[in-house]
């Protein structure tokens, strides 16, 4: 009898593990089947025409990368300090408890709200208009709890005794977070700071609020200028515009490209994990 | 003559390097030192010895001020040569670098074999890369790694043997040039045959420096010390050459300990 609970069990956790992949497998195959056709070198380096309908999304392409770099650019080192104050200095006390209770709060704020308060501060509180800067500082807002909280448990993970060893040979705090701490929680620092890019590049409801939707015909340059990201872009030719096969077929191969812009960057962001991985444990590990 | 020579040396040499009065700590409501008086003379294997938990590991990182970094409270004195390294005017990363550690478990940094050597110095602003090539060369010969490692000094620390690993710590502790060398029990996670070579090497190293080993082994201390403290539920019970403690204890709980009643 255990045995064959055992083996049911088994059998259920397969399942159960295949259901995701199935799912990833049927949404990428399913993107391409109908998504390739659309995506030419006219599609990646075009102007949209008519609306999105025709013509290319070179704007929504730059305007992604635009605003998540300049999201990450805030996030991250917002993220890693506020990580390392909470993992290192912290005491625990009551200031302490109130940070993380309202960094958890943040992490779960719909992103629809994060977008209104950016509409509110941001565009208009602080004048900064539907801009690149007003969408990079929202989405930032957003995945703030993320990069804090990855990094925060990354640097928990690092063995005491190596910040030990490092101050028993005469090293200071801060000098032992640096030169060793960091060093063994990059790995697990950057697969967090990754996540929290894929989820700004993916993000919509934030960036239409606060970057507005961008004008078709035109790169955007300045952080002040509008722009409108893949995902913004996506909705309006599949959502808002005539829904034909046509304004379909556009949206699947925009769904593709910005597929691709996320394993672009993720892919290299896994490379270097492993790297600074095998250069910490060698073969070892 | 030679052995007489020498003999008289360490006879003249036979003096306090450290010395705690009123040593007491606290972890949280935990009292765990007492009142802890002793000596740790000057170029010699002290070993402190006493079964599990009863504060040996503890007095040991008093030495070093690493007790505060784990959230200690330390009351009394301890000097080393004749200044109390707790006072106030006592910078706890210099005394840290007269008095060097290895830890229970090896524990390499996360970085190659030659950094983690010169780790200690590259903290202490050593940058010139002959400087450092020659040192972090001298201090692995020291432990008898430079042939195993020498052709491979930047792979990773972590692809070493643990005894290969505890070596290479003792060559990084010593390369910033202490006086003094704690060690807690620095063989208990090692096979028979590393531990020898760590005990052959500690014995050779205490021609140079004031060697402190914490051991729950009543025969590695026998094997090793000059100099013997025993210590039971954080106080100091006996202290003295070891060979008159081995031979000749005077407390009936020393005695227990070493016949093996307990550990």
């Amino acid at each position: 009898m255990q045995r064959r609970s055992e083996i049911l069990i088994e059998a259920l956790t397969w399942v159960a593990s295949f259901i995701p992949a199935i799912l990833a497998g049927a949404m990428i195959s399913f993107l391409l089947f109908n998504g390739a056709s659309a995506v030419s070198w006219k599609f990646i380096t075009g102007f949209p025409e008519k609306g999105g309908l025709e013509g290319g999304i070179l704007p929504a392409i730059i305007g992604s990368i635009y605003i998540s770099a300049l999201c990450m650019l805030m996030a991250a080192p917002i993220g890693i300090g506020a990580g390392t104050y909470l993992a290192e200095y912290a005491p625990e006390n009551l200031f302490t408890k109130v940070v993380r209770f309202f960094v958890e709060l943040l992490a779960g704020i719909p992103s629809i709200v994060i977008g209104l308060f950016g509409y509110v501060f941001l565009v208009h509180g602080l004048g900064l208009g539907f801009s690149i800067l007003s969408g990079a500082i929202a989405l930032a807002f957003m995945i703030l709890p993320w990069t804090v909280r990855v990094s925060e448990e990354a640097i928990r993970a690092v063995p005491r005794d190596y910040r030990y060893a490092s101050l028993a040979l005469g090293a200071s705090k801060w000098k032992t977070i640096r030169t060793v701490v960091y060093v063994a929680a990059r790995p697990a620092i950057i697969t967090g700071l990754m996540l929290g890019l894929g989820k700004a590049i993916g993000e919509t409801a934030v960036v239409m609020m606060t970057a507005g939707m961008g004008i078709t015909g035109y790169i955007p340059v300045s952080p002040l200028d509008s722009a409108r990201t893949l995902p913004v872009h996506l909705y309006l030719i599949a959502g808002e515009i005539a829904n034909t096969s046509e304004s379909l077929k556009m949206a699947y191969g925009t769904a593709l490209v910005l597929l691709a812009l996320f394993l672009m960057v993720s892919i290299p962001s896994l490379m270097l994990r492993n790297y600074f991985t095998r250069r910490l444990y060698g073969d070892a590990g | 003559m030679q052995v007489k020579k020498t003999l008289l040396r360490r006879a003249l040499e036979y003096k306090p390097i450290l010395k705690s009065e009123k040593l007491n700590v606290w972890y949280g409501r935990v009292h765990a030192l007492k009142d802890v008086d002793m000596i740790i003379p000057s170029k010699r294997i002290t070993a402190i010895m006493g079964p599990s938990g009863c504060g040996k590991s503890t007095l040991l990182k008093a030495f070093n001020r690493l007790l505060e970094a784990e959230g200690a409270r330390v009351e009394g004195k301890v000097y080393f040569h004749d200044v109390d390294i707790y006072s106030d005017s006592v910078d706890p990363y210099v005394v840290r670098r007269k008095i060097g550690m290895v830890f229970q478990k090896p524990i390499p940094l996360p970085m190659s074999i030659y950094d983690n050597v010169a780790y200690g110095l590259r903290i202490g602003g050593v940058k010139d890369r002959r400087v450092l090539d020659k040192i972090v060369r001298e201090n692995l010969e020291k432990v008898g790694l430079w042939d195993e490692v020498k052709d491979r000094l930047r792979d990773s620390a972590f692809n070493l043997s643990g005894g290969q690993q505890q070596r290479l710590c003792i060559a990084r502790a010593l390369a910033v040039e202490p006086e003094v060398l704690l060690l807690d029990e620095p063989t208990s996670s090692l096979d028979p045959a590393s531990t020898k070579r760590i005990e052959e090497l500690l014995k050779r190293l205490s021609r140079d420096y004031t060697i402190v080993v914490v051991t729950h082994n009543v025969h590695q201390a026998m094997r090793l010390a000059e100099h013997v403290i025993f210590i039971f539920e954080g106080r100091v019970v006996e202290q003295g050459e070891a060979e008159r403690i081995f031979k000749n204890p005077k407390s009936i709980l020393t005695r227990a300990y070493i016949k093996g009643d307990f550990s």
